[in-house]
């Protein structure tokens, strides 16, 4: 089997072969190099008479040994192509990279193509094994598959963050639309504060001028009744009887009593809708909930007052850390949401309580509950179950917001049919790190 | 040139289904040889059709499941691609049979598939080859597509308006429990010389 690479090829072809970029293997049915060409001997170190009769198995141990045999084995008998490619196996041989100075890659990546050298017909004398570098383009398709990677990984971050802006705008959009509201209620206050304050003192004045006149009055009538003048005292009677003046001064005194009350509760109800808009404090203060959400309580009372009976269970409350006005829109969105879900009458409860560094307010209602499939999505902007128009699907996911903006958590429980329990837990002090303690220190 | 095909007369079809069966019948054998187990390729069944013949289409069994589909090409005075339409488990049962050895299946199913591609289409073109007395040469199998069934695949824009001369085959190695579908499509162009072979045959009888 040792035969010269002359015996195997003609001369001229083997000068070809020498000189071709491709490595040229002959191997017979027993797997043995007949003939390889330069390009083998440089990258495999051999020269061809060294190689020439070894088994390809000894000569490249790392070589796939079965797989390689099945290889050869369908070219003898189908005296068809096979192939393998630098996708599947890119490194068959264990030679070294073609590109040493630049490339990232260490081994040669090939392209391999087995064919039948057929000697007399039908019979396949040696299978032709050549071996061609394929590391450029594998290289330049690697490349492009990693930046196709990384596209594809920004494309996904990108359609990310447009979701989110979407979102934030959303919320964005609803908390301005509450800020308006709020400023336009705090603007309608404080005008009707002005008169109000001054109908008020000019009141107090009117009640102590009347009741100085009818004292005035009754010392006329003392006098009249000291001069035992029996015809002043019958047209003084006749007066008294014309305008009864008993009735005049027993109602008087009601009507100042009721008007005082009326103007005391206009300004109860300026002062709360200062409050709930927190016009004052729109920043990081230490505040009572409980008078947040009595105040809050007031604004919406009349969209409750028909619907449930308010029972009020507050606990011990200290001052929290926090962002009023914000504080209140959820007390509001809380409670608005419990009594649109009572059908008829009901009973909302609010609980306060604290519980270690942690202060708690709770809206229960005997309301119709909230769907198990529903209480995943609640917090989702623009999620609602409230008819068309009726509901913008952003009070709770506002709320949401505002609560974690504030360190703390918004939690639910419900079970359909025996209404609905939303906690707001806040912490009592903001920790003094990150973004909110700015905004602590700018407050103060 | 599509009169040609169309126009196929009776004994000329039936003498190309005998001269498909002998060369599928050598192929089978060669197989046989190869693999050491025993194998099974059908007869062909013959369509003289445009590629995006959707009756065509429908009429093959396996057009319409999704499966893996590899496509190889052959070159030469005999010029045309065959496809193998493999299962969802491409070629897992031919690991052994194959060659591969202590690896995982998962790392080795596309290569599996596109060397059981490149022996059957060797077989089956060979075979066919030998019959018309022409040499033949092959390009490298690919991955023409996964999870989308043969009519998606043949529907698509790039093969649109093909016409060819289409040989369903269907390969089966029951030891393993293993099965495919082969769809040897022809250029129309090359076909005449298929056909003229076929002529000289029935000139011969």
């Amino acid at each position: 089997m040792t035969s010269a690479p002359g015996e195997v090829l003609p001369a001229e072809l083997v000068e070809v072969l020498q000189s071709i970029n491709l490595g040229v293997v002959l191997l017979d049915s027993q797997y043995r190099v007949a003939f390889w060409n330069d390009f083998m001997a440089i990258h495999s170190g051999k020269g061809c008479d060294e190689a020439r009769g070894q088994s390809l198995f000894d000569l490249f141990p790392e070589l796939p040994r079965l797989w390689v045999q099945k290889k050869v084995d369908g070219v003898f008998a189908l005296h068809n192509l096979a192939f393998t490619s630098w996708q599947q196996r890119p490194h068959l041989f264990s030679f070294s990279g073609s590109r040493p100075i630049t490339g990232s890659t260490e081994m040669m990546y090939q392209n391999c193509t087995f064919s039948p050298m057929v000697e007399a017909p039908g019979t396949v004398k040696y299978v032709c094994l050549t071996i061609s570098d394929a590391t450029e383009t594998a290289a330049q398709h690697l490349q492009l598959e990693q930046l196709n990677q990384l596209l594809r990984a920004e494309q996904i971050e990108q359609a990310r963050l447009i979701h989110k802006l979407e979102d934030t705008q959303a919320q964005l959009l609803q908390s301005e639309k509450m800020a308006a509201i709020g400023q336009l209620a705090a603007g309608v206050a404080h005008e009707i504060n002005n008169p109000v304050g001054y109908v008020y003192s000019n009141f107090s004045s009117l009640e102590r001028y009347v009741s100085d006149l009818f004292r005035l009055i009754e010392s006329y009538q003392a006098a009249a009744v000291e001069h035992q003048d029996a015809a002043l005292g019958a047209q003084l009677e006749q007066a008294n009887q014309a305008l009864d003046f008993d009735f005049l001064r027993s109602d008087m005194a009601d009507l100042v009593r009721e008007s005082r009350q009326g103007l005391e509760r206009v300004k109860q109800i300026v002062q709360d809708l200062r409050d709930f808009s927190h016009i004052d404090s729109g920043d990081w203060q230490e505040a009572d909930l409980h008078k947040g959400l009595d105040s809050t309580l007031n604004v919406i009372w009349n969209e409750i007052k028909f619907k449930a009976e308010v029972v009020k269970n507050y606990g011990e409350l200290q001052p929290v850390q926090c962002l009023g006005s914000q504080l209140n829109q959820v007390f509001m969105n809380l409670i608005i949401n419990a009594a649109h879900a009572i059908e008829g009458q009901g009973t909302i409860w609010l609980e306060t309580g604290t519980l270690d560094d942690w202060v708690f307010v709770r809206v229960r209602d005997s309301g119709s509950g909230i769907a198990p499939e529903h209480l995943t999505r609640l917090f989702d902007p623009f999620f609602t179950t409230k008819p068309v128009g009726q509901g913008t699907g952003l009070g709770l996911s506002v709320s949401y917001s505002i609560v974690a903006n504030h360190h703390g958590r918004l939690e639910v429980e419900s079970e359909p049919g025996k209404g609905a329990v939303f906690t707001v837990w806040l912490p009592r002090c903001q920790p003094l790190q990150g973004d909110s303690a700015d905004e602590l220190q700018a407050g103060e | 040139m599509s009169s040609q095909l169309a126009n196929l007369s009776e004994d000329q079809r039936d003498a190309l289904q005998e001269l498909m069966n002998v060369a599928m019948g050598q192929g089978a054998d060669r197989l046989a040889r190869l693999t050491e187990t025993f194998v099974t390729l059908s007869v062909p069944s013959i369509h003289a059709v445009d590629v995006t013949n959707t009756s065509l289409l429908s009429q093959l069994t396996i057009a319409s499941q999704p499966a893996i589909i590899t496509r190889q090409s052959f070159l030469g005075r005999l010029r045309g691609e065959v496809m193998v339409c493999f299962g969802e488990n491409g070629a897992d049962q031919l690991a052994d049979l194959m060659g591969y050895e202590g690896v995982e299946k998962h790392s080795i199913q596309d290569e599996l598939m596109l060397d059981v591609t490149n022996i059957l289409t060797g077989a089956c073109i060979n075979g066919l080859a030998q019959q018309v007395d022409i040499k033949v040469s092959y390009g490298p199998p690919s991955l023409l597509s996964r999870g989308r069934s043969l009519q998606e695949v043949l529907g698509a824009e790039e093969l649109r308006g093909h016409q060819a001369l289409v040989l369903e085959i269907h390969f089966e190695v029951a030891t393993h429990r293993f099965y495919c579908d082969l769809l040897v499509c022809i250029t129309e162009d090359t076909v005449a010389t298929v056909i003229k072979v076929i002529d000289q045959l029935l000139s011969d009888i």
